[in-house]
């Protein structure tokens, strides 16, 4: 396993503050993310992971402090500036695709292949989504891709949802939580796409509540409570005991 | 390590004083605004007396005449509207409830009889709205606009446009639009005892913890036990009674009726209502508020009569102010 | 035999409520049938596409909007064409339904009731509603008249301002309900308060106070244009209607800002998690819904060659949004097609004529839309793809 610290980290949050009303999400954060490791984000209900992570997608500006890619100094005002200043992909946990349109629409909402007038090259979107379709999401029942989303189960939908960020993805992978809904053949299906991703070269940064299976697959540990880092340690340095004590006596 | 992470906690929520927790009610700002425009109307009048007569008898008189009619239907339409549903029937059924009452009354039957009648049409209006909304999961907003063009056009169909010309018994008009002690309006007086009503089944009865239940999450509701379909009928049939007893008020002393309600009365009350911080969403509101949005919505007519302003600013500040009201409530809802 | 269709007034709707019942009935069942003839197809059909997985299916067209909420309208309108033809055939000399008259009025007045339609059906579909068409129906052809007539300007300039004012109100509406976060059911509202205190103001004669109606009184070709006669009973409104039908059809589907219309109001957190502008669409639908509003009223002044400021008390946005829903727009957003709108709004206009023609009071109109908006919602309900019930 690679030793993180010597190598330089491919985006870095410094100084994040977000206050919501009378309550501070996130409170002075620092966080290192670096080529080709998994990133675990833990802590409990509230402590800021969401936020954070939001913030990186470009859905809300933080306060205060600086997000440096490589070293420079980038805003992320929009998801777009995430996914081109800083190559940010995410996946949500309430899956984020709308229900009522059907799987080639969502693939391409926001992003679509259009002509000169903004009208659609149907055809390419088409077969664009029929590759997607069969590199990762090989699930029984998605037999269209003029299905509706709604119309697929919780953990289709969510196969679909990634698919299509590992399609597009540039450097990072952020997953807000992405296996609640799935089976367990199917989070094990996530879990070694993202261990691909990151021995590729590429980073995750993995939120979510299950220690257990965080601890399967990162590399890498940051403990949130109340809005602030209370720990950042590697898979090597700690054990599964002192992540859980860590966060219950918080 | 214990000390510093217990500190944490502490510092994590940035509490405010007192006014800020008053404005985080649904219906805080809405009362600010309120007694701001009442204290400046006041001082206004008191200054210039000659110009702006709001704060003497003939005025006061003149809106608490007013003001009940839209008031009454607004806690009804509000109770509703924090169950989750709308109903925009409830104009339709403020005109049939009066000329049924009417008819009633004089095909010869005790003006009491017809008052029951009237409250009975409403309330099988309002079984019927609340049981098609609920049954087929349709969109009040949908059924009810059926039943409106429904009622509407039946009640003229009914009535072959013919208006009936009545008077009431005296007691009668006394009752319900008599003045006490030379100042007070009944109409005002009654709209007061509505509102505590309401108020008291909104936040001192099961019901009303029901309404807001259902109103915030129907799954949430269903799976704490609770019985959406009734208590959303309930609050349908809440509604059309207060549509019903507005209607009745309204014709009392005019002595004609007719099918035709106002244009647009289903529109103002709910104004009225998310004027007075009740989210067009469900689950959120307050009677006061209700009340005060109600009022409001008449204070800016009267200022603009008494003003002497031409007529036509009355619809243009209506709806200036209806969209200043709720994006006050929005402004202060993001931070609290 | 009966020469005519003057029954008594019980009669008439005691059949007109049987009728309605049993026609819903039917269409229940002929859907029924239709969907498994269809599943037996689609499952026989495994057409290949262009790559070189053939295990998926591409839905042609005809499936597609049979699967969609607009099949239901589309069942209701046949069912109503046949009823047509029966009665004219069965009544030859009182249903004057396919007269050159009647087509006439007909050609020229369902299309104003499709063009308003569909400029709501679009935003709602975007997820918001707009109340205040009325006031723009009323108002922008008003600001024209008032151009051309009272301080004479050229006509190209004063149908520009007027199109320019609903751009403009459009654009105030959007701006409310997207930045200032106020619902677009009551910024409409207060803006349709608005614009009716807006109408009033301008068209009051300044010396009696009361207010007045104004006359358009357009130059001929413009006439011609707007409301004139093509051959036999077509007028050109109908060719308006088509067009704006067909731009709806190709921006909706087609185009970039179609899907972001449907992402916007499917989910608008999903939406902008995506990167679309959902402000941006929410506005430009607002737009278009007052643009279509204005274009309707402007050509409807041009026949009529009267404006007056009582329009705004219609209730037009009301029957608009009925007309829509009835086509299977969803009230929530998300949901809808320009084929379902238009015959939606078709439908409003021809069961008023129906009834004109067998000499119903009006009020039935208004009865009958009622029952057949409810209907139609379950129906839709029922039959449609909405699996999970819960979310209504």
């Amino acid at each position: 396993m690679q030793n993180f610290k010597s190598t330089n980290p491919l985006l870095s949050v410094k100084g994040i503050e977000k206050t919501y009303g009378h309550v501070r999400a996130l409170q002075n954060v620092d966080i290192d993310i670096h080529s080709g490791e998994i990133l675990g984000l833990l802590g409990d209900n509230g402590a800021g992971k969401s936020t954070l992570i939001k913030i990186l997608s470009g859905i809300i500006r933080p306060d205060k402090g600086k997000i440096l890619r490589e070293g420079k100094e980038i805003n992320i005002l929009s998801r777009k500036d995430s996914e081109e200043k800083a190559g940010i992909q995410t996946i949500y946990q309430d899956i984020a695709l709308v229900k009522s349109m059907s799987i080639l629409r969502n693939i391409f909402a926001g992003q679509e292949r259009k002509t000169k007038f903004g009208f659609l090259k149907l055809r390419e979107m088409r077969n664009t989504t029929m590759q997607i379709l069969d590199e990762h999401v090989k699930i029984a029942g998605i037999t269209s891709p003029d299905l509706l989303v709604e119309e697929l189960s919780g953990g289709q939908a969510q196969a679909v949802a990634i698919a299509r960020a590992v399609h597009f993805q540039r450097d990072i992978l952020l997953l807000d939580e992405p296996t609640s809904a799935l089976s367990v053949r199917e989070t094990s299906k996530v879990h070694s796409i993202m261990r691909e991703i990151a021995d590729a070269g590429k980073s995750c940064v993995f939120v979510t509540h299950n220690l257990y299976h965080a601890f399967q697959v990162c590399d890498r540990f940051v403990v949130f409570s109340h809005g602030a880092v209370v720990k950042s340690v590697t898979k090597d340095n700690t054990s599964l005991d002192e992540l859980t004590k860590l966060i219950l006596t918080n | 390590m214990n000390d510093s992470l217990n500190n944490l906690a502490s510092t994590r929520y940035v509490l405010k004083g007192p006014l800020d927790r008053f404005r985080a009610h649904p219906a805080g700002n809405v009362v600010l605004v309120f007694l701001l425009v009442l204290l400046s109307c006041s001082v206004v009048s008191l200054i210039y007396p000659d110009n702006f007569r709001f704060i003497s008898k003939p005025n006061l008189i003149l809106l608490q005449r007013a003001i009940p009619t839209l008031g009454i239907m607004s806690l009804g339409v509000g109770l509703l509207m924090i169950a989750g549903e709308f109903d925009l029937s409830v104009g339709a059924v403020f005109g049939l409830s009066a000329y049924i009452m009417a008819m009633v009354y004089t095909s010869g039957m005790p003006i009491l009889l017809g008052v029951v009648a009237a409250l009975v049409v409403g309330i099988i209006v309002g079984l019927i709205n609340g049981w098609i909304t609920t049954s087929f999961g349709i969109p009040s907003f949908i059924t009810t606009l059926g039943t409106l063009f429904i009622i509407r056009s039946g009640g003229r169909l009914v009535s072959d446009n013919v208006p009936i010309i009545f008077q009431v018994p005296d007691w009668f008009k006394t009752l319900m639009t008599g003045r006490m002690f030379g100042y007070l309006q009944m109409q005002f007086v009654w709209f007061i005892i509505i509102a505590i009503i309401t108020w008291v089944i909104l936040n001192r009865h099961t019901l009303g913890n029901h309404f807001f239940a259902v109103g915030g999450s129907k799954v949430s509701s269903l799976q704490a036990g609770i019985n959406v379909k009734k208590t959303k009928i309930f609050a349908f049939v809440i509604c059309s009674i207060c549509a019903v007893i507005a209607g009745i008020m309204s014709v009392i002393r005019v002595g004609v009726v007719n099918t035709d309600a106002k244009p647009l009365m289903e529109l103002e009350t709910v104004a009225a209502c998310v004027i007075g911080g009740v989210a067009l969403t469900g689950g959120r509101g307050s009677i006061i508020g209700v009340a005060v949005g109600a009022i409001m919505f008449h204070l800016v007519k009267d200022i603009i009569i008494l003003a002497k302003f031409p007529a036509y600013y009355l619809d243009l500040f209506i709806g200036l102010a209806i969209v200043f009201g709720v994006t006050l409530n929005q402004i202060a809802k993001k931070k609290y | 035999m009966k020469n005519t269709l003057e029954l008594t007034d019980n009669y008439k709707i005691k059949k007109s409520l049987a009728i309605i019942v049993r026609l819903f009935i039917f269409i229940f069942f002929f859907k029924k049938l239709i969907e498994k003839l269809i599943e037996k197809y689609m499952n026989k059909n495994k057409s290949q596409i262009s790559s070189e997985s053939s295990r998926y299916i591409q839905l042609t067209k005809f499936q597609t909007v049979l699967r969609g909420p607009s099949s239901n309208v589309a069942v209701l309108a046949i069912i109503l064409f046949i009823i047509t033809l029966l009665a004219t055939w069965l009544y030859p000399n009182s249903f004057n339904f396919y007269t050159p008259g009647n087509l006439a009025v007909l050609s020229q007045h369902i299309p104003i009731i499709v063009i308003m339609s569909i400029g709501v059906g679009t935003l709602m579909i975007c997820g918001e509603f707009d109340l205040s068409i009325a006031g723009v129906y009323t108002l922008c052809p008003f600001i024209t008249a008032s151009a051309l007539n009272e301080m004479g300007w050229h006509l190209f300039p004063s149908v520009l301002i007027g199109f320019v004012v609903a751009l403009v109100i459009g654009f105030a509406n959007g701006f409310v309900t997207t930045r200032l976060k106020v619902p677009s059911f009551i910024a409409s509202l207060g803006m349709m308060f608005f614009l009716k205190g807006v109408v009033r103001w301008f068209s009051e004669n300044p010396e009696t106070g009361v207010p007045g109606s104004i006359s358009l009184s357009p130059p001929e070709w413009f006439f011609n244009i707007m409301a004139g006669q093509i051959f036999g009973s077509f007028y050109a409104q109908t060719l308006w209607c088509i067009f704006f039908a067909i731009l709806a059809y190709l921006f909706l589907n087609l185009h970039t800002f179609g899907n972001h219309v449907f992402a916007t109001g499917g989910d608008k957190d999903a939406a902008e998690k995506d990167g679309i502008n959902t402000s941006k669409t929410k506005i430009i639908a607002f737009m278009i819904c007052s643009f279509c509003a204005a274009f309707a009223g402007l050509t409807s002044s041009t026949r009529v060659n009267l404006i007056s400021p009582g329009q705004t008390f219609s209730g037009l946005e009301l029957q608009a949004i009925a007309a829509c829903v009835i086509g299977g727009v969803y009230l929530f957003g998300g949901r809808g097609t320009v084929l379902g709108i238009v015959l939606g709004a078709c439908l409003f206009g021809i069961v008023g004529n129906l009834l004109v023609i067998i000499r119903a009071p009006g009020e039935y109109t208004s009865v009958f839309m009622g029952f057949i908006i409810i209907f139609l919602v379950i129906l839709n309900n029922k039959l449609g793809l909405a699996k999970n019930k819960k979310d209504l």
